[in-house]
Protein backbone atom coordinates (compact mmCIF):
# COMPACT_ATOMS: atom_id res chain seq x y z
CA UNK A 1 0.00 0.00 0.00
CA UNK A 2 2.83 2.36 0.85
CA UNK A 3 4.44 1.69 -2.50
CA UNK A 4 1.17 2.46 -4.28
CA UNK A 5 0.68 5.62 -2.24
CA UNK A 6 4.21 6.73 -2.87
CA UNK A 7 3.76 6.07 -6.55
CA UNK A 8 0.45 7.91 -6.59
CA UNK A 9 1.91 10.84 -4.71
CA UNK A 10 4.85 10.98 -7.12
CA UNK A 11 2.43 10.90 -10.04
CA UNK A 12 0.38 13.70 -8.52
CA UNK A 13 3.49 15.76 -7.85
CA UNK A 14 4.66 15.22 -11.41
CA UNK A 15 1.25 16.14 -12.74
CA UNK A 16 1.08 19.29 -10.64
CA UNK A 17 4.61 20.26 -11.69
CA UNK A 18 3.73 19.72 -15.35
CA UNK A 19 0.54 21.75 -15.05
CA UNK A 20 2.23 24.56 -13.20
CA UNK A 21 5.10 24.45 -15.67
CA UNK A 22 2.67 24.72 -18.55
CA UNK A 23 0.95 27.63 -16.85
CA UNK A 24 4.27 29.31 -16.14
CA UNK A 25 5.13 28.92 -19.82
CA UNK A 26 1.79 30.38 -20.72
CA UNK A 27 2.19 33.26 -18.26
CA UNK A 28 5.68 33.96 -19.67
CA UNK A 29 4.24 34.58 -23.14
CA UNK A 30 3.18 38.07 -24.12
CA UNK A 31 -0.34 38.15 -22.73
CA UNK A 32 -3.12 40.42 -23.81
CA UNK A 33 -4.77 42.26 -20.94
CA UNK A 34 -8.09 40.68 -20.04
CA UNK A 35 -10.83 42.32 -18.02
CA UNK A 36 -12.32 39.99 -15.43
CA UNK A 37 -15.57 41.13 -13.85
CA UNK A 38 -15.99 40.08 -10.23
CA UNK A 39 -19.66 40.17 -9.22
CA UNK A 40 -19.44 39.88 -5.46
CA UNK A 41 -19.28 41.79 -2.19
CA UNK A 42 -16.86 44.39 -3.54
CA UNK A 43 -13.05 44.37 -3.74
CA UNK A 44 -10.41 46.02 -1.57
CA UNK A 45 -8.28 47.69 -4.23
CA UNK A 46 -5.87 48.92 -1.55
CA UNK A 47 -4.72 45.41 -0.65
CA UNK A 48 -1.05 44.94 -1.71
CA UNK A 49 -1.98 41.88 -3.79
CA UNK A 50 -4.52 43.92 -5.75
CA UNK A 51 -2.74 47.26 -5.95
CA UNK A 52 -3.02 48.53 -9.52
CA UNK A 53 -5.06 45.50 -10.55
CA UNK A 54 -8.56 46.95 -10.17
CA UNK A 55 -9.41 48.84 -13.35
CA UNK A 56 -12.92 49.97 -12.45
CA UNK A 57 -15.39 49.62 -9.61
CA UNK A 58 -19.18 49.72 -9.54
CA UNK A 59 -21.89 49.07 -6.98
CA UNK A 60 -25.47 48.10 -7.62
CA UNK A 61 -27.67 50.50 -5.70
CA UNK A 62 -31.39 51.02 -5.50
CA UNK A 63 -32.21 54.28 -7.27
CA UNK A 64 -35.89 55.25 -7.44
CA UNK A 65 -36.85 51.67 -6.74
CA UNK A 66 -34.66 50.19 -9.47
CA UNK A 67 -31.31 48.42 -9.31
CA UNK A 68 -28.76 50.66 -10.96
CA UNK A 69 -25.05 50.14 -11.53
CA UNK A 70 -23.23 53.15 -10.09
CA UNK A 71 -19.54 53.90 -10.76
CA UNK A 72 -17.20 54.13 -7.76
CA UNK A 73 -13.56 55.12 -7.31
CA UNK A 74 -11.40 52.20 -8.42
CA UNK A 75 -8.65 52.69 -5.84
CA UNK A 76 -10.71 52.20 -2.67
CA UNK A 77 -11.86 49.39 -0.46
CA UNK A 78 -15.46 48.60 -1.46
CA UNK A 79 -15.65 45.17 0.14
CA UNK A 80 -18.35 44.90 2.80
CA UNK A 81 -17.85 41.23 3.69
CA UNK A 82 -14.36 40.19 2.62
CA UNK A 83 -15.66 37.66 0.10
CA UNK A 84 -14.99 39.60 -3.12
CA UNK A 85 -11.44 40.55 -2.14
CA UNK A 86 -10.60 36.89 -1.60
CA UNK A 87 -12.11 35.95 -4.95
CA UNK A 88 -10.32 38.77 -6.81
CA UNK A 89 -6.98 37.87 -5.20
CA UNK A 90 -7.18 34.32 -6.57
CA UNK A 91 -7.82 35.64 -10.10
CA UNK A 92 -4.98 38.17 -9.78
CA UNK A 93 -2.62 35.42 -8.63
CA UNK A 94 -3.62 33.01 -11.39
CA UNK A 95 -3.58 35.48 -14.25
CA UNK A 96 -0.99 38.29 -14.23
CA UNK A 97 -2.76 39.78 -17.26
CA UNK A 98 -6.12 40.07 -15.50
CA UNK A 99 -7.57 43.48 -14.72
CA UNK A 100 -10.33 43.28 -12.16
CA UNK A 101 -13.61 45.07 -12.74
CA UNK A 102 -15.36 45.17 -9.39
CA UNK A 103 -19.18 44.94 -9.39
CA UNK A 104 -20.50 44.97 -5.84
CA UNK A 105 -23.82 43.15 -5.74
CA UNK A 106 -23.89 42.19 -2.07
CA UNK A 107 -24.31 44.42 0.92
CA UNK A 108 -26.44 44.61 4.02
CA UNK A 109 -29.40 46.07 2.18
CA UNK A 110 -29.78 43.61 -0.66
CA UNK A 111 -30.08 40.29 1.09
CA UNK A 112 -30.06 37.61 -1.56
CA UNK A 113 -31.01 40.22 -4.12
CA UNK A 114 -31.17 38.64 -7.54
CA UNK A 115 -32.05 41.99 -9.10
CA UNK A 116 -28.60 43.32 -8.23
CA UNK A 117 -26.94 40.27 -9.75
CA UNK A 118 -28.95 40.57 -12.97
CA UNK A 119 -28.14 44.30 -13.24
CA UNK A 120 -24.43 43.71 -12.69
CA UNK A 121 -24.29 40.82 -15.17
CA UNK A 122 -26.03 42.97 -17.75
CA UNK A 123 -23.49 45.75 -17.14
CA UNK A 124 -20.48 43.42 -17.30
CA UNK A 125 -21.68 41.91 -20.60
CA UNK A 126 -22.40 45.34 -22.04
CA UNK A 127 -18.91 46.49 -21.02
CA UNK A 128 -17.48 43.45 -22.78
CA UNK A 129 -15.56 41.91 -19.86
CA UNK A 130 -14.01 38.79 -21.42
CA UNK A 131 -14.37 36.80 -18.18
CA UNK A 132 -17.18 37.21 -15.67
CA UNK A 133 -16.72 35.55 -12.28
CA UNK A 134 -19.84 34.87 -10.23
CA UNK A 135 -18.97 33.18 -6.95
CA UNK A 136 -22.59 33.19 -5.92
CA UNK A 137 -25.93 31.77 -6.94
CA UNK A 138 -29.28 33.46 -7.37
CA UNK A 139 -32.73 32.19 -6.49
CA UNK A 140 -34.54 30.19 -9.15
CA UNK A 141 -36.95 33.06 -9.91
CA UNK A 142 -34.05 35.07 -11.36
CA UNK A 143 -32.95 32.20 -13.58
CA UNK A 144 -34.60 33.28 -16.84
CA UNK A 145 -33.20 36.82 -16.67
CA UNK A 146 -29.73 35.54 -15.84
CA UNK A 147 -29.98 32.99 -18.65
CA UNK A 148 -30.72 35.73 -21.19
CA UNK A 149 -27.57 37.62 -20.20
CA UNK A 150 -25.46 34.43 -20.09
CA UNK A 151 -26.60 33.54 -23.61
CA UNK A 152 -25.76 37.07 -24.76
CA UNK A 153 -22.32 36.76 -23.18
CA UNK A 154 -21.76 33.42 -24.93
CA UNK A 155 -22.71 34.84 -28.31
CA UNK A 156 -20.34 37.76 -27.78
CA UNK A 157 -17.40 35.56 -26.84
CA UNK A 158 -17.45 36.36 -23.13
CA UNK A 159 -16.88 33.56 -20.63
CA UNK A 160 -19.12 33.41 -17.55
CA UNK A 161 -17.72 31.26 -14.73
CA UNK A 162 -20.17 30.59 -11.89
CA UNK A 163 -20.16 28.70 -8.61
CA UNK A 164 -22.33 25.71 -7.80
CA UNK A 165 -24.60 26.35 -4.85
CA UNK A 166 -23.24 24.95 -1.57
CA UNK A 167 -26.65 24.79 0.10
CA UNK A 168 -28.56 21.55 -0.49
CA UNK A 169 -31.53 22.94 -2.39
CA UNK A 170 -33.36 21.38 -5.33
CA UNK A 171 -31.24 23.23 -7.91
CA UNK A 172 -27.45 23.49 -8.15
CA UNK A 173 -27.51 27.25 -8.47
CA UNK A 174 -28.14 29.82 -11.15
CA UNK A 175 -26.43 30.66 -13.42
CA UNK A 176 -24.00 27.75 -12.77
CA UNK A 177 -26.49 25.23 -14.19
CA UNK A 178 -26.62 26.83 -17.65
CA UNK A 179 -24.67 25.35 -20.54
CA UNK A 180 -23.56 28.81 -21.68
CA UNK A 181 -21.69 29.04 -18.39
CA UNK A 182 -18.70 27.23 -16.90
CA UNK A 183 -20.23 25.85 -13.69
CA UNK A 184 -17.73 25.06 -10.94
CA UNK A 185 -17.83 22.63 -8.02
CA UNK A 186 -15.10 22.39 -5.43
CA UNK A 187 -12.65 19.75 -4.21
CA UNK A 188 -9.36 19.64 -2.38
CA UNK A 189 -6.51 19.60 -4.91
CA UNK A 190 -2.81 20.19 -4.32
CA UNK A 191 -2.84 23.24 -6.60
CA UNK A 192 -5.10 25.98 -7.92
CA UNK A 193 -4.00 24.90 -11.40
CA UNK A 194 -5.78 21.55 -11.29
CA UNK A 195 -9.15 21.20 -12.97
CA UNK A 196 -11.36 18.13 -12.96
CA UNK A 197 -14.01 17.48 -15.60
CA UNK A 198 -17.31 15.84 -14.58
CA UNK A 199 -18.92 14.58 -17.79
CA UNK A 200 -22.12 13.34 -16.16
CA UNK A 201 -22.80 16.38 -14.03
CA UNK A 202 -24.68 19.57 -14.84
CA UNK A 203 -21.75 21.31 -13.13
CA UNK A 204 -19.01 20.26 -15.51
CA UNK A 205 -15.82 21.46 -13.83
CA UNK A 206 -14.22 21.17 -10.41
CA UNK A 207 -11.53 23.46 -9.03
CA UNK A 208 -9.52 23.68 -5.84
CA UNK A 209 -11.69 25.21 -3.13
CA UNK A 210 -10.43 23.92 0.19
CA UNK A 211 -8.45 26.07 2.64
CA UNK A 212 -7.40 28.49 -0.08
CA UNK A 213 -5.19 31.32 1.18
CA UNK A 214 -6.71 34.59 -0.02
CA UNK A 215 -6.32 38.31 0.53
CA UNK A 216 -8.47 39.81 3.26
CA UNK A 217 -9.70 43.40 3.28
CA UNK A 218 -7.35 45.64 5.19
CA UNK A 219 -4.14 44.03 4.03
CA UNK A 220 -4.02 40.62 5.70
CA UNK A 221 -4.63 37.05 4.59
CA UNK A 222 -7.06 34.35 5.54
CA UNK A 223 -8.18 30.94 4.33
CA UNK A 224 -11.49 30.28 2.60
CA UNK A 225 -13.28 27.12 1.51
CA UNK A 226 -16.15 26.40 -0.85
CA UNK A 227 -17.22 26.65 -4.47
CA UNK A 228 -16.89 30.45 -4.24
CA UNK A 229 -13.12 30.05 -4.16
CA UNK A 230 -12.84 27.20 -6.65
CA UNK A 231 -14.61 29.39 -9.22
CA UNK A 232 -11.96 32.16 -9.46
CA UNK A 233 -9.23 29.51 -9.77
CA UNK A 234 -10.85 28.48 -13.04
CA UNK A 235 -11.76 32.05 -14.04
CA UNK A 236 -8.06 32.92 -13.65
CA UNK A 237 -7.06 30.04 -15.92
CA UNK A 238 -9.58 31.24 -18.50
CA UNK A 239 -8.13 34.76 -18.33
CA UNK A 240 -4.65 33.31 -18.87
CA UNK A 241 -5.81 31.31 -21.90
CA UNK A 242 -7.60 34.30 -23.38
CA UNK A 243 -4.52 36.43 -22.77
CA UNK A 244 -2.42 34.01 -24.82
CA UNK A 245 -5.08 33.32 -27.44
CA UNK A 246 -7.55 36.22 -27.47
CA UNK A 247 -9.63 34.76 -30.31
CA UNK A 248 -10.75 31.73 -28.35
CA UNK A 249 -14.53 31.32 -28.14
CA UNK A 250 -16.30 30.10 -24.98
CA UNK A 251 -16.86 26.58 -26.37
CA UNK A 252 -13.15 26.36 -27.22
CA UNK A 253 -12.24 27.43 -23.71
CA UNK A 254 -14.47 24.66 -22.34
CA UNK A 255 -12.86 22.15 -24.70
CA UNK A 256 -9.35 23.17 -23.60
CA UNK A 257 -10.29 22.96 -19.92
CA UNK A 258 -11.79 19.53 -20.53
CA UNK A 259 -8.72 18.36 -22.45
CA UNK A 260 -6.31 19.47 -19.73
CA UNK A 261 -8.52 18.27 -16.87
CA UNK A 262 -7.36 15.44 -14.65
CA UNK B 1 -35.04 38.89 25.32
CA UNK B 2 -34.61 35.21 26.19
CA UNK B 3 -34.34 32.29 23.78
CA UNK B 4 -38.02 31.44 23.89
CA UNK B 5 -39.09 35.03 23.28
CA UNK B 6 -36.82 35.37 20.25
CA UNK B 7 -38.04 32.12 18.74
CA UNK B 8 -41.67 32.97 19.38
CA UNK B 9 -41.39 36.52 18.06
CA UNK B 10 -39.62 35.75 14.82
CA UNK B 11 -40.31 32.09 14.04
CA UNK B 12 -43.66 31.39 15.75
CA UNK B 13 -41.95 28.66 17.77
CA UNK B 14 -43.73 28.40 21.12
CA UNK B 15 -41.72 28.28 24.38
CA UNK B 16 -40.93 24.73 25.49
CA UNK B 17 -42.61 23.37 22.38
CA UNK B 18 -41.48 20.24 20.60
CA UNK B 19 -40.19 22.35 17.71
CA UNK B 20 -37.99 24.35 20.10
CA UNK B 21 -36.66 21.05 21.46
CA UNK B 22 -35.96 19.73 17.97
CA UNK B 23 -34.16 22.94 16.95
CA UNK B 24 -32.02 22.83 20.08
CA UNK B 25 -31.13 19.20 19.42
CA UNK B 26 -30.20 20.06 15.83
CA UNK B 27 -27.87 22.83 17.00
CA UNK B 28 -26.32 20.55 19.64
CA UNK B 29 -25.81 17.69 17.22
CA UNK B 30 -24.46 19.98 14.53
CA UNK B 31 -21.88 21.41 16.91
CA UNK B 32 -20.93 17.89 18.05
CA UNK B 33 -20.61 16.55 14.51
CA UNK B 34 -18.15 19.25 13.45
CA UNK B 35 -16.34 19.44 16.79
CA UNK B 36 -17.41 23.02 17.48
CA UNK B 37 -17.08 24.71 20.86
CA UNK B 38 -20.34 26.58 20.34
CA UNK B 39 -23.38 26.34 18.15
CA UNK B 40 -25.98 29.08 17.75
CA UNK B 41 -29.20 29.90 15.98
CA UNK B 42 -29.80 33.49 14.92
CA UNK B 43 -33.20 34.55 13.63
CA UNK B 44 -33.77 37.13 10.91
CA UNK B 45 -35.65 40.23 12.01
CA UNK B 46 -36.93 41.44 8.65
CA UNK B 47 -38.25 44.71 10.04
CA UNK B 48 -34.86 45.74 11.46
CA UNK B 49 -32.96 43.76 8.78
CA UNK B 50 -30.59 42.21 11.24
CA UNK B 51 -30.00 38.89 12.95
CA UNK B 52 -30.85 38.13 16.58
CA UNK B 53 -29.19 35.40 18.66
CA UNK B 54 -32.06 33.12 19.68
CA UNK B 55 -30.34 29.96 20.89
CA UNK B 56 -26.81 28.97 21.88
CA UNK B 57 -25.27 25.70 23.01
CA UNK B 58 -21.80 25.49 24.48
CA UNK B 59 -21.66 29.23 25.11
CA UNK B 60 -23.20 31.57 27.64
CA UNK B 61 -26.79 31.83 26.50
CA UNK B 62 -27.51 34.59 29.04
CA UNK B 63 -24.94 36.81 27.35
CA UNK B 64 -25.57 35.98 23.72
CA UNK B 65 -29.32 35.53 23.36
CA UNK B 66 -31.03 38.73 22.32
CA UNK B 67 -27.79 40.23 20.93
CA UNK B 68 -28.25 41.69 17.48
CA UNK B 69 -25.82 41.21 14.62
CA UNK B 70 -26.07 43.68 11.72
CA UNK B 71 -26.57 42.06 8.33
CA UNK B 72 -23.49 43.91 7.14
CA UNK B 73 -21.24 42.21 9.67
CA UNK B 74 -19.15 39.13 9.44
CA UNK B 75 -19.76 35.64 8.26
CA UNK B 76 -23.34 35.43 9.54
CA UNK B 77 -24.23 38.52 7.51
CA UNK B 78 -22.49 37.07 4.46
CA UNK B 79 -24.35 33.77 4.83
CA UNK B 80 -27.61 35.73 5.06
CA UNK B 81 -26.77 37.94 2.09
CA UNK B 82 -25.68 35.11 -0.18
CA UNK B 83 -28.10 32.46 1.15
CA UNK B 84 -25.05 30.20 1.12
CA UNK B 85 -23.07 28.35 3.75
CA UNK B 86 -19.86 30.22 4.56
CA UNK B 87 -16.70 29.03 6.29
CA UNK B 88 -14.33 31.52 7.84
CA UNK B 89 -10.95 31.71 9.49
CA UNK B 90 -9.08 34.57 11.17
CA UNK B 91 -7.02 37.12 9.31
CA UNK B 92 -3.24 36.96 9.56
CA UNK B 93 -0.65 39.49 8.54
CA UNK B 94 1.23 37.05 6.31
CA UNK B 95 0.45 34.37 3.75
CA UNK B 96 2.39 31.63 5.55
CA UNK B 97 0.65 32.24 8.85
CA UNK B 98 -2.71 32.10 7.12
CA UNK B 99 -1.77 28.88 5.33
CA UNK B 100 -0.49 27.23 8.49
CA UNK B 101 -3.19 28.57 10.76
CA UNK B 102 -0.50 30.26 12.80
CA UNK B 103 1.11 26.91 13.59
CA UNK B 104 4.25 25.27 12.29
CA UNK B 105 5.72 28.40 10.77
CA UNK B 106 7.25 30.08 13.74
CA UNK B 107 3.97 31.81 14.36
CA UNK B 108 2.71 29.53 17.07
CA UNK B 109 2.25 30.23 20.74
CA UNK B 110 3.78 33.45 21.98
CA UNK B 111 4.37 34.94 18.55
CA UNK B 112 0.68 34.67 17.84
CA UNK B 113 0.01 36.60 21.00
CA UNK B 114 2.44 39.24 19.80
CA UNK B 115 0.14 40.05 16.97
CA UNK B 116 0.65 37.55 14.18
CA UNK B 117 -3.06 36.96 14.36
CA UNK B 118 -4.62 40.36 13.98
CA UNK B 119 -7.55 39.77 16.29
CA UNK B 120 -6.56 37.50 19.16
CA UNK B 121 -10.14 37.22 20.43
CA UNK B 122 -11.55 36.04 17.14
CA UNK B 123 -12.69 32.43 16.84
CA UNK B 124 -10.33 30.11 15.03
CA UNK B 125 -12.98 29.01 12.58
CA UNK B 126 -16.67 29.61 11.96
CA UNK B 127 -19.39 28.00 9.86
CA UNK B 128 -22.52 30.01 9.10
CA UNK B 129 -25.38 28.35 7.23
CA UNK B 130 -28.61 30.12 6.27
CA UNK B 131 -31.90 28.66 7.43
CA UNK B 132 -34.49 28.97 4.69
CA UNK B 133 -38.23 28.50 4.36
CA UNK B 134 -38.64 27.97 0.65
CA UNK B 135 -35.98 30.36 -0.52
CA UNK B 136 -36.66 33.04 2.08
CA UNK B 137 -34.16 33.62 4.86
CA UNK B 138 -35.51 32.97 8.37
CA UNK B 139 -32.23 32.66 10.23
CA UNK B 140 -28.64 31.49 10.32
CA UNK B 141 -27.08 28.66 12.31
CA UNK B 142 -23.44 28.86 13.25
CA UNK B 143 -20.65 26.65 14.57
CA UNK B 144 -17.64 28.22 16.24
CA UNK B 145 -14.35 26.79 17.44
CA UNK B 146 -11.67 28.47 19.52
CA UNK B 147 -9.27 25.52 19.28
CA UNK B 148 -5.91 26.89 18.03
CA UNK B 149 -5.21 26.04 14.41
CA UNK B 150 -8.51 24.18 13.87
CA UNK B 151 -10.23 24.89 10.55
CA UNK B 152 -13.66 23.74 9.46
CA UNK B 153 -13.68 21.97 6.11
CA UNK B 154 -16.07 22.31 3.19
CA UNK B 155 -17.49 18.88 4.01
CA UNK B 156 -18.29 20.07 7.52
CA UNK B 157 -19.81 23.18 5.99
CA UNK B 158 -22.03 21.04 3.77
CA UNK B 159 -23.09 18.97 6.77
CA UNK B 160 -24.05 22.17 8.55
CA UNK B 161 -25.93 23.32 5.46
CA UNK B 162 -27.98 20.14 5.63
CA UNK B 163 -28.70 20.66 9.30
CA UNK B 164 -29.82 24.19 8.46
CA UNK B 165 -32.08 22.75 5.75
CA UNK B 166 -33.72 20.40 8.27
CA UNK B 167 -34.10 23.26 10.75
CA UNK B 168 -35.76 25.30 8.00
CA UNK B 169 -38.27 22.52 7.40
CA UNK B 170 -39.09 22.42 11.14
CA UNK B 171 -39.76 26.18 11.08
CA UNK B 172 -41.80 25.89 7.89
CA UNK B 173 -43.98 23.18 9.41
CA UNK B 174 -44.59 25.31 12.48
CA UNK B 175 -45.52 28.33 10.39
CA UNK B 176 -47.87 26.33 8.19
CA UNK B 177 -49.57 24.84 11.23
CA UNK B 178 -49.93 28.34 12.65
CA UNK B 179 -51.43 29.52 9.37
CA UNK B 180 -53.86 26.57 9.26
CA UNK B 181 -54.87 27.23 12.83
CA UNK B 182 -55.37 30.92 12.06
CA UNK B 183 -57.55 30.06 9.07
CA UNK B 184 -59.64 27.73 11.22
CA UNK B 185 -60.03 30.41 13.87
CA UNK B 186 -61.01 32.90 11.19
CA UNK B 187 -63.51 30.53 9.60
CA UNK B 188 -64.94 29.68 13.01
CA UNK B 189 -65.33 33.35 13.90
CA UNK B 190 -67.03 34.08 10.58
CA UNK B 191 -69.40 31.18 11.12
CA UNK B 192 -70.18 32.45 14.61
CA UNK B 193 -70.74 35.96 13.25
CA UNK B 194 -73.02 34.60 10.56
CA UNK B 195 -74.96 32.63 13.15
CA UNK B 196 -75.23 35.79 15.29
CA UNK B 197 -76.11 37.92 12.27
CA UNK B 198 -73.22 40.23 13.21
CA UNK B 199 -70.58 41.82 11.00
CA UNK B 200 -66.79 41.78 11.07
CA UNK B 201 -64.59 38.91 12.01
CA UNK B 202 -61.72 37.76 14.07
CA UNK B 203 -58.39 39.49 13.89
CA UNK B 204 -56.18 38.25 11.13
CA UNK B 205 -53.69 35.81 12.51
CA UNK B 206 -50.67 34.05 11.11
CA UNK B 207 -47.88 35.81 9.28
CA UNK B 208 -48.22 39.57 9.57
CA UNK B 209 -46.07 40.40 6.60
CA UNK B 210 -43.65 42.45 8.64
CA UNK B 211 -41.21 39.74 9.41
CA UNK B 212 -42.78 38.74 12.69
CA UNK B 213 -44.91 35.67 13.15
CA UNK B 214 -47.82 35.57 15.56
CA UNK B 215 -47.15 32.14 16.95
CA UNK B 216 -50.85 31.26 16.90
CA UNK B 217 -51.19 27.86 18.54
CA UNK B 218 -52.28 24.87 16.52
CA UNK B 219 -54.69 23.87 19.24
CA UNK B 220 -56.31 20.83 17.82
CA UNK B 221 -53.33 19.33 16.10
CA UNK B 222 -51.64 16.77 18.29
CA UNK B 223 -47.89 17.37 18.32
CA UNK B 224 -45.00 15.36 19.60
CA UNK B 225 -41.28 15.29 18.80
CA UNK B 226 -41.81 11.99 17.01
CA UNK B 227 -44.57 13.57 14.93
CA UNK B 228 -42.37 16.54 14.08
CA UNK B 229 -39.55 14.21 13.03
CA UNK B 230 -41.93 12.09 10.96
CA UNK B 231 -43.23 15.20 9.22
CA UNK B 232 -39.69 16.41 8.57
CA UNK B 233 -38.87 13.06 6.94
CA UNK B 234 -42.07 13.18 4.90
CA UNK B 235 -41.46 16.68 3.63
CA UNK B 236 -37.83 16.00 2.83
CA UNK B 237 -38.71 12.86 0.89
CA UNK B 238 -41.08 14.89 -1.27
CA UNK B 239 -39.07 18.09 -1.66
CA UNK B 240 -35.43 17.10 -1.34
CA UNK B 241 -34.97 13.33 -1.46
CA UNK B 242 -31.24 13.81 -2.02
CA UNK B 243 -31.02 15.07 1.56
CA UNK B 244 -32.55 12.03 3.17
CA UNK B 245 -29.42 9.91 3.29
CA UNK B 246 -27.43 12.71 4.84
CA UNK B 247 -29.98 13.66 7.46
CA UNK B 248 -30.91 10.10 8.38
CA UNK B 249 -28.07 10.01 10.86
CA UNK B 250 -29.23 13.30 12.40
CA UNK B 251 -32.81 12.10 12.65
CA UNK B 252 -31.80 8.80 14.23
CA UNK B 253 -29.82 10.77 16.80
CA UNK B 254 -32.82 13.01 17.36
CA UNK B 255 -35.18 10.12 17.90
CA UNK B 256 -32.72 8.57 20.32
CA UNK B 257 -32.36 11.84 22.19
CA UNK B 258 -36.12 12.39 22.36
CA UNK B 259 -36.72 8.82 23.53
CA UNK B 260 -33.97 9.21 26.09
CA UNK B 261 -35.44 12.44 27.38
CA UNK B 262 -38.85 10.80 27.74
CA UNK B 263 -37.54 7.57 29.23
Amino acid sequence: VNVVNASTNATVRALVAALEGALADLAARPLAPIEVAVLDSGVDATHPDLAGRVRAAFAVEIVKGRSEVVAKAADRNHDVFGHGTGVASIIAKQAPNASIVDYRVLDADNTGAGDALVAALDAAVTRGCRVINMSLAAKREFGPRLLAHCERAYREGLVVVAAKRNMPLADLGFPAEYTAVIGVDRASFPSLSIVRYQPKSVIEFVGHGEQVVVAAPGGGYTTKSGTSFATPAIAGLVALLLGAYPDLRPFEIKSILKARAT
Amino acid sequence: MNASAALETFLAIQPRSDEEQVLRLLIELGAQFVGASEGSLLVHDRRANDLVFAMTVGGDERVLVGQRVPMSKGLTGLAAATLEVQIGAPTFSGIRQAADGGEGSGASGASRELGEKLDARAPESVIAAPMLVGDELVGVITAVTFEPGKRFTSDQGELYARIAAVAGVVVELRQKLAAISAMRDHAGAEAADAADGGEGGADEAGAQGDGRATGAPARDLERSPERVIAEVIGRLSRRAPHLLGHVARILVELEGAVSGARG
